[in-house]
């Protein structure tokens, strides 16, 4: 794939609706009811009926739930196109969304995301390690986390108190954020006396365990411009895997991720100084350390110093996960990025807006085997 | 060993038996490709290098070192409660392949990135031995 053709799709494809539920504890509905209530939230803020959405995308969630054949008969649509993607972060349904409405297969389409993995007791002790894995301990994503987090601080010196900045930062901007779950102040004494979840992983570098869902609406751009909202406008999507994965040998650093920098920026036609705003998603900050190196923010290994003084905080050269990401605002699988992404871009965070912010990026990844970023823009 | 509760992995698995076999007999032994030499991890029908389904089950130096490790403080899986704090690393072996094991014989504070290891067998279950890495001095 050239370049030249990923930028054909440059500005052809808007998002003109976001839909964000209220997180943290939601007894008594379950993911499918979830991801309606968004939907509908993304309908109104897009000022559209549910019949004007001809192309449902859904994400699979805890409990075998989110599947479309689930999802369409809860909203009574009969949409032109559907499907179920197996992995979160929305920028892979996003993607596939651009695909469809470039491509003619839809006008209009609605994708969304909904768990009560809180209320359920989801605790992710499983992952999906092999059993040879499992038989020695290897549990939930901290494990793998912790040793690529170790490996960097061993190749580059990057210490706990650097890093502490990333669980602080989220937290500093989820206490501006109404629907973030975690608002309470956290010192760099509380990062660093926080017991280990696995070492050198502290419980604050981990994402939340909660309840919610999300909705983005996307069209082209020609049907974004009547719109009750100003549109946001896809400016480039890159992607790129590592599916051989355990048989990488770089697998738990994560490299790979380089190659979609080489191709976002110019499907995009901007470089990584354009961006006002970024966004990363984070289900643990080992995630945030990595992907601001390997997209260029910094020098590889640079990222713990890079991270310091501000810079990544609201006022500062480079504000991240203004919502307070998954480790404070709620873990959506990361779903409620573009959203936020959304609200800065059309002027409608609050009092977490970053002045004068014209374009976002997006960057996130499918465990050790995907990664995909989009970068957008205001009207 | 009756009581061993935490979670065990499936020795019958037909691409892995000859693996966990071979650990039974305190062998470290995975299957090399007879096309390209490429020694892979899991098991596995076809090489994924060059995708020849024939393979050799050759013993490994059971020598390697560790490429990181983490130090589990929260407890998943309450089998492990009287192991807390427990590490898992990630051991480079001269042959390639990466492994997720143990490192016994040594303290959580004491292992090192980098650190040489060589491979121990430990019985765990009448039928199942799991493959774990000490210090090599």
């Amino acid at each position: 794939m050239s370049v030249t053709e990923l930028s054909k799709l440059r500005d052809q494809v808007a998002i003109v609706g976001v839909g964000t539920t209220r997180q943290g504890t939601i007894p008594g509905k379950d993911g499918n009811e979830i991801a309606v209530d968004a939907f509908k939230l993304a309908l109104d803020d897009a000022g559209l009926e549910k019949e004007d959405i001809d192309g449902l995308l859904t994400c699979r969630s805890f409990g075998d739930l989110g599947v479309d054949t689930q999802i369409a008969p809860l909203i009574g649509l009969n949409p032109l196109y559907s499907a179920t993607l197996d992995y979160g972060t929305c920028n892979f349904s996003l993607h596939f969304a651009a695909m469809l409405i470039a491509g003619g297969f839809a006008h209009t389409v609605a994708c969304m995301y909904g768990t009560n993995q809180r209320s359920n007791r989801n605790f992710f002790a499983g992952t999906s390690a092999a059993d040879y894995a499992l038989a020695h301990g290897l549990f939930n994503i901290a494990g793998p986390a912790s040793m690529a987090l170790r490996r960097h601080m061993h190749e580059y010196g990057t210490t706990e108190e650097q890093m502490s900045a990333i669980a602080l930062t989220e937290r500093a901007h989820a206490r501006l954020n109404p629907i973030a779950v975690m608002r309470d102040e956290l010192t760099k004494d509380d990062y660093l006396n926080s017991r280990y979840i696995v070492e050198p992983l502290h419980l604050f570098d981990m994402c939340l365990i909660t309840d919610g869902g999300a909705c983005v609406i996307l069209t082209s751009a020609e049907r974004a411009r009547d719109m009750k909202q100003p549109p946001v406008y896809i400016m480039g999507m890159a992607e790129n895997t590592s599916l051989r994965n355990f048989q990488n040998q770089d697998q738990l650093m994560r490299p790979f991720i380089q190659k979609v920098r080489d191709q976002v920026y110019p499907a995009a036609g901007v470089s990584r100084e354009d961006v006002d705003v970024l966004f990363i998603q984070d289900p643990t900050s080992v995630w945030v350390l990595q992907m601001l190196e390997w997209y260029g923010f910094c020098e590889v290994g640079e990222g713990g110093s890079f991270i310091q003084d501000g810079r990544i905080g609201l006022g500062g050269e480079l504000p991240l996960n203004t919502n307070g990401g998954q480790l404070s605002e709620s873990y959506m699988w990361g779903w409620l990025h573009i959203p936020e992404a959304v609200r800065q871009l059309r002027g409608q965070a609050g009092p977490r807006q970053v002045e004068g912010a014209e374009i976002a990026q997006y960057c996130s990844t499918m465990a050790f085997s995907k990664a995909a970023s989009t970068i957008m823009r205001r009207d | 060993m009756a009581d061993y509760a935490k979670p065990l992995p499936d020795v019958a698995d037909p691409n892995m038996a000859p693996y966990w076999a071979a650990a039974k007999r305190h062998e470290l032994r995975m299957q090399r490709c007879p096309g390209c030499d490429y020694v892979r991890f899991p098991a596995a029908q076809h090489c994924p290098e060059c995708l020849d389904e024939n393979n050799e089950w050759v013993e490994l130096s059971g020598r390697g070192t560790v490429w990181s490790f983490g130090v589990y403080h929260h407890l998943f899986n309450r089998a492990f409660a009287d192991d807390i704090p427990y590490n898992v690393a990630l051991v480079e072996l001269e042959e390639g392949p990466r492994l997720v094991t143990n490192i016994v014989g040594i303290d959580n504070e004491a292992i090192e990135v980098g650190m040489p290891v060589e491979v121990v067998f430990d019985d765990v279950t009448d039928e199942v031995t799991l493959v774990k890495f000490r210090p090599r001095g």
